[in-house]
């Protein structure tokens, strides 16, 4: 027999901590449950989770489910795919929340072909009323979406910061455990591996100048370094396309796959600011923007705002600068 | 995979398909209509999405290093999305196909997976290529829902890849966050989302330019191979908010420049 509805949040974990991101999350499906009444349970897929399945039941308040098995101790498509799956059968309708992540975006569409579900990823928001809407980002960050799942089950990935992690809970939830019986079939884990970038420093700077694609080649990077120079504890930054196209190491990458930066003045030349971007750096002190395009997504994250060509501005801004020392 | 062990096959056998994407400019202006729909057909460049152009990449490299017989392209979308298959070829693809479906972005990843997902069925291929994300759309979902669909494992964000044909299998990294490493074997066939960065694009060379331009794009009917219909209704658009509050400089280059020391030099910056 099949129950009712769920609200279910598929928790990450390392190192048998879960993430921050996941309690974000938490706190999202909570306010969706509380107004359309669905119940939430935390699902942990792993293998020994029990201690954090508490904490997270206590700090929430939510209901939480370790999905357990041998084969979910370390993180797999396949694995989660299938034991989530097997879980959510029980139920006839649902909405299965992930943290929006490199693990979360790979399994959650596979997920949706499952059950059959919606597929909305990306969510940054949601609206409830006549059924419940999710919001997410297109077109670099020029647009806003709003999509309604159409199926009994709806599968989303929510990005981070889409709920402060805040509960006002009357008390812990329950927590039960679920052994699941998956096999991996057409998956060998292998381990993960350190970053190979070199370490940069960045991370310690006060004043990061960034180059993106804009700036157009390595042979204009030295306008970059030049404007590092005129500041102190400066270091130079990246996105990920300089990296990829051998324009900068990888350790100067900014980003979700790169390094998380918050330095007091952040300057970012030729950066459209991708969502992947900003998670590396929106957490800086104050942020200036040079971009040639005015609806570039990166002016709706900065502080001050310079629609101009770098090749024009970065020689004059430099100029500036040193005139001023000057006199 | 039905718990077999995988099929080992002679190298040089393996069938390689790469779904593709014809996305629009993101730096080009977007146009929000009055009644919230948006304006996506008119004046703006198109091209082949960013991400697939590693995809591609990384078919013909195992087709050059002899472990791939053929590399197939495909994509679902109008005809002017022809272009994106003909630059596929234009960098080495065997053959490409382009699977007459408007794709428009507010159909969702179900209709597109299913299509590319029976056009895979039917080519028996042992690996299915795409790029991770499509710029215009960033759903990230498409390659996934395919490889689910099929039945097959797949990973996403692969930043390196190794085919060992004889033991039928794929040892890939995938990229997670801090730039750390997932490793894994999967069991052919399987599909990979490739993520920039895995190797550097090929330009097209004369002589391919010259041979693609003589081959015709085969067109496919989407009712071939079944439509699924979408899952997630688009029930509106606006333009996103600030995070901040954002100061646009106004004036010339070197007034802009006076401005910016200006502020930076009020808040002790510089
Ligand atoms: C799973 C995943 C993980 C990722 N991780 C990261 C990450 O960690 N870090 C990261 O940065 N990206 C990451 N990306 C990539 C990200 O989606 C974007 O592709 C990337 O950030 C874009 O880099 P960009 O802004 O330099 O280039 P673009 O988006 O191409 O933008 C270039 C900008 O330069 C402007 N410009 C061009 N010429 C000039 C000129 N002459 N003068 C002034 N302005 C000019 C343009 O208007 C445009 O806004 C990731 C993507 C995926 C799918």
């Amino acid at each position: 027999m099949k129950t009712g509805g769920i609200i279910a949040v598929v928790a990450e974990h390392e190192d048998g901590k879960i993430n921050r991101h996941t309690l974000e999350v938490t706190a999202f499906a909570l306010m969706a449950g509380a107004s359309s009444g669905m119940r939430t349970v935390v699902i942990i897929p792993g293998n020994g989770m029990t201690e954090a399945g508490r904490l997270i039941s206590e700090e929430s308040g939510a209901d939480v489910v370790l999905l357990e098995s041998p084969h979910l101790e370390n993180y797999t498509s396949e694995g989660y795919k299938a034991a989530l799956h097997e879980f959510l059968m029980e139920y006839v309708s649902g909405i299965v929340m992930v943290p929006h992540t490199q693990r979360g975006s790979e399994y959650a569409p596979g997920l949706a072909v499952r059950l059959g579900a919606a597929c909305i990823t990306g969510v940054n928001g949601m609206k409830s009323g006549n059924g419940m809407v999710f919001t997410r980002q297109a077109f670099n960050g020029k647009l806003e979406m709003q999509f309604r799942p159409a199926a009994d089950f709806a599968v989303i990935t929510v990005m981070p910061g889409a709920a402060k992690p805040e509960f006002c809970s009357s008390g812990p939830g329950s927590v039960a455990a679920v052994s699941s019986d998956i096999e991996l079939k057409a998956t060998r884990y292998l381990g993960v591996k350190k970053s190979g970038a070199e370490d940069s420093g960045i991370e310690n700077a006060d004043v990061i100048v960034s180059a993106g694609r804009g700036i157009g080649g390595v042979e204009n990077i030295g306008l970059i370094t030049g404007l590092a120079g005129l500041f102190d504890r400066s270091a130079v930054g990246c996105s990920r396309i300089v990296c990829d196209r051998g324009w900068m190491e990888y350790g100067r990458q900014i980003g979700i796959t790169g390094k998380t930066v918050s330095p007091k003045l952040y300057i970012a030349c030729g950066i459209s600011g991708a969502v992947q971007h900003l998670a590396g750096m929106s957490g800086s002190g104050f942020i200036v923007a040079v971009n040639r395009d005015p609806e570039a997504p990166i002016f709706k994250h900065s502080d001050v705002c310079v629609v101009e060509d770098l090749n024009g501005f970065l020689p004059e801004f430099i100029e500036e600068i040193r005139k001023r020392r000057a006199g | 995979m039905d718990g077999k062990k995988p099929q080992g096959r002679a190298a040089g056998r393996i069938k390689v398909l790469v779904c593709i994407k014809q996305v629009r400019d993101p730096e080009a202006p977007l146009v929000l209509r009055e009644d919230g729909s948006v304006d996506l057909e008119s004046g703006a460049s198109r091209f082949m999405n960013r991400f697939d152009e590693f995809a591609i990449e990384e078919a013909l490299g195992m087709k050059d290093a002899g472990l791939a017989e053929c590399v197939h392209a495909v994509t679902v979308g109008p005809e002017r999305s022809g272009q994106a298959i003909r630059r596929a070829m234009e960098m080495g693809a065997d053959s490409g196909t382009r699977i007459d479906f408007p794709g428009d972005f507010s159909s969702g990843p179900w209709p597109v997976s299913g299509l590319l997902a029976g056009f895979a069925r039917k080519g028996s291929y042992d690996l299915i290529l795409t790029g991770v994300i499509s710029e215009d759309d960033m759903q990230g979902a498409v390659g996934q829902m395919t490889a689910e669909i099929l039945g097959i494992p797949c990973a996403a964000s692969v930043v390196l890849a190794e085919l060992d044909p004889g033991k039928g299998t794929l040892y890939v990294e995938r990229e997670i966050e801090s730039g750390r490493r997932e490793c894994l074997e999967l069991a052919l066939p399987a599909l990979i989302a490739v993520q920039s960065g895995i190797n550097r694009p090929r330009y097209p060379s004369l002589s391919n330019v010259l041979r693609a331009g003589k081959e015709k794009i085969n067109t496919a009917d989407p009712e071939e191979f079944g439509i699924i219909p979408a899952r997630e209704i688009l029930v509106g658009m606006n333009r996103p908010g600030s995070t901040r509050d954002p100061v646009f400089l106004d004036g010339r280059t070197r007034e802009k420049a006076a401005r910016l020391w200006d502020i930076l030099h009020e808040r002790s910056l510089i």
